[in-house]
């Protein structure tokens, strides 16, 4: 489960620049490219909290041990 | 510019103001941390790398960078210069880091805070975080104001501009004193639960940014009607029409290569020459780990400041005038030089403008209106998120040090107190709109502390003398450190005010001079010690 948040919070940032280069080349327009960004922000700060804080906790309780 | 937000790695500002090897958002099961304040770090609690990569890359992509690139564009930077001048700037940076910050902290692993205490005594110690409270308060403001920017797209408030120094409409005052308000209430009450949050967003910053850059050479690419095939095509935009160089905009200092260069090098010099981050770098097991604030550097320093330089640049190529402005131009007989888009980016044409009263000043720097005309609603959420992480960690720092000098006071109260003053400091924008200069003064008053501790570390034995001096004397006011440390800065005000030396050029020369001064100081004040000098650190 981890994994598979992990994998869509990096695509997300991935798409976010597809996206960008893809309004750079013509090929999204500029309400298309606002509506992405908007919607990429939002599930990277769904997804990302998941792992990015259960990766800290564990961290810390490696260092606890 | 490095405003202390971790970034997912394991070292993040804790409770005492210190960077720690420990996460602080699961802190509850395993309080109190051990931050090893007055202590050397052990050997078990080293770090890698990656952990200084990650802290760094985190700490310097911050909402000042929406500011500062905007203000090389004011300043009339070319092409040239501010690629190349970051370029080096930010080398000389990462240098610095590496080979005067990194091996002092590797080798004493001390906070700067303990170093400065046995170096300098406690009340000196006392004198350097009253200063650095109260530049931590002005840059909370200026947070707050880059914030405050995005209420204005929404509410429609009329904004300060590029040379304002006072409020200009009651809208604005309000929408500062709100986030002002919010931000302190999160600072005093939920300050590790938006630290938690910020390390979240640090990537996602990383990358809007980015979005910006790509988002505003497009919108370029299609104004100007230049196509960029190649990458001496996209040089071509860069020099000709998105930093054509020139005149600074009125009421600005012209900026050179030297300029960019030294400003790089220099915004963070508290940090790196000025010792500041000898409190993180103490957990790394290698000097050269130092090197890791490379990723904070080009990410941030080049890449941020570049993309943000572009939004403003763009703001000015594609600026909409009123009808009324459209027939004060006409009035004025410009308008036919204003259609043919050679016209707003240049101080001159600028001044034309001023001159005929169509405008009050040049264009403002306003990172809400500009982030969201890149990029819609992603792009306004990015200034307030940047500008709120970077204000958090920024007030409660000023929180302590302010309570640092009155330990009785509480944290809470302190928090308030500093978020109260922050806030109506940011009412008025000459903060934000100077920050350059800001920053650099930042640099230029806290420097001087750095060059002590370098120059007690390795210099003092090499005179003859012993390290330390504060602690191994019984001295709570070490009077070569603060000759060292008030002379410098008296000098380098000097050369600023009535020397014409810009400001970002006086850190170089106070260096040696406040080097020079504590070692002379120090051995014209030489006495016996009141304890035996000892060892204290692995050197």
């Amino acid at each position: 489960m981890r994994v598979f948040v992990q994998v869509i919070s990096g695509a997300v940032l991935i798409g976010m620049v597809v996206v960008s280069a893809l309004f750079y080349a013509g090929s999204v327009s500029d309400d298309q490219l606002r509506k992405w960004l908007l919607a990429c922000t939002v599930l990277w700060f769904v997804t990302a909290p998941f792992w990015m804080e259960r990766r800290q906790r564990a961290q810390q309780e490696t260092q606890a041990d | 510019m490095c405003w202390f937000r971790s970034c997912g790695s394991k070292l993040v500002v804790t409770a005492a103001g210190h960077v720690s090897a420990h996460s602080m958002s699961d802190s509850v099961p395993h309080e109190p941390v051990n931050e090893y304040e007055h202590e050397r770090v052990p050997d078990s609690a080293l770090l890698g790398l990656k952990s200084f990569v990650g802290q760094y890359a985190g700490e310097h992509v911050a909402g000042t960078e929406l500011m500062i690139g905007p203000l090389f564009v004011a300043s009339g930077v070319s092409a040239f210069d501010l690629v190349f001048g970051l370029l080096i700037g930010n080398l000389l940076a990462v240098l610095s880091w590496t080979f005067m910050t990194a091996p002092i902290a590797t080798r004493a692993r001390f906070t700067l805070y303990h170093q400065l205490e046995q170096v300098c005594g406690r009340k000196l110690v006392v004198l350097y975080d009253a200063a650095n409270g109260v530049m931590f308060t002005l840059l909370a403001g200026a947070m707050i104001t880059v914030s405050a920017t995005a209420l204005g797209v929404g509410f429609k408030f009329r904004m300060p501009g590029l040379n304002d120094l006072l409020p200009n409409s009651v809208g604005w005052v309000i929408a500062v004193l709100v986030v002002g308000g919010l931000f302190t209430v999160v600072a005093a009450y939920g300050y590790k639960a938006l630290a938690r949050f910020a390390n979240v967003a640090a990537p996602w910053m990383v990358v809007m940014f980015l979005a910006f850059g790509i988002v505003a050479l497009s919108r370029f690419k299609t104004s100007s009607g230049v196509n960029i095939a190649s990458v001496g095509d996209l040089w071509n935009l860069a020099k000709d029409v998105i930093w054509k160089g020139g005149d600074a905009f009125p009421g600005r200092v012209k900026f050179t290569f030297w300029h960019v260069m030294f400003f790089a090098w220099f915004c963070n010099m508290a940090w790196h020459i000025g010792m500041a981050d000898l409190t993180v770098l103490r957990y790394a097991r290698k000097s050269w780990y130092g090197l890791a604030s490379a990723a904070g550097m080009y990410l941030g320093h080049f890449m941020a400041w570049i993309c943000a330089a572009m939004l403003y640049a763009l703001q000015l190529y594609e600026v909409n005038l009123t009808p009324a402005e459209l027939k004060a131009l006409a009035d004025a007989g410009l308008l036919e030089s204003f259609k043919s888009h050679e016209f707003l980016l240049t101080a001159s044409k600028i001044n034309e403008l001023i001159q005929a009263g169509v405008w009050q000043g040049p264009p403002a720097v306003l990172p809400g209106p500009m982030a969201f005309h890149a990029c819609g609603m992603a792009g306004l959420l990015l200034v307030v998120i940047a500008g709120w992480t970077t204000a958090n960690p920024t007030l409660y720092r000023a929180g302590l040090a302010f309570q640092a000098i009155a330990p009785g006071s509480s944290r809470f109260r302190a928090t308030i107190c500093t978020g109260l003053v922050a806030s109506l400091t940011a009412v008025f924008p000459l903060v934000t709109m100077r920050l350059l200069d800001f920053v650099a003064l930042w640099g230029m008053i806290l420097m001087p502390m750095g060059a002590i501790i370098f120059a007690d570390f390795w210099l003092l034995r090499r005179f003859g003398m012993a390290p330390y001096r504060a602690a191994i004397y019984g001295l709570t006011w070490n009077w070569a450190a603060a000759m060292a440390w008030f002379v410098t800065v008296i000098v380098c005000t000097a050369l600023v005010l009535s020397g014409g030396v810009p400001i970002f050029f006086v850190g170089l020369p106070g260096w040696f001079i406040a080097t020079a001064l504590y070692v002379g100081l120090s051995r014209l004040g030489r006495r016996r010690p009141v304890i035996a000098v000892k060892r204290q650190n692995a050197y």
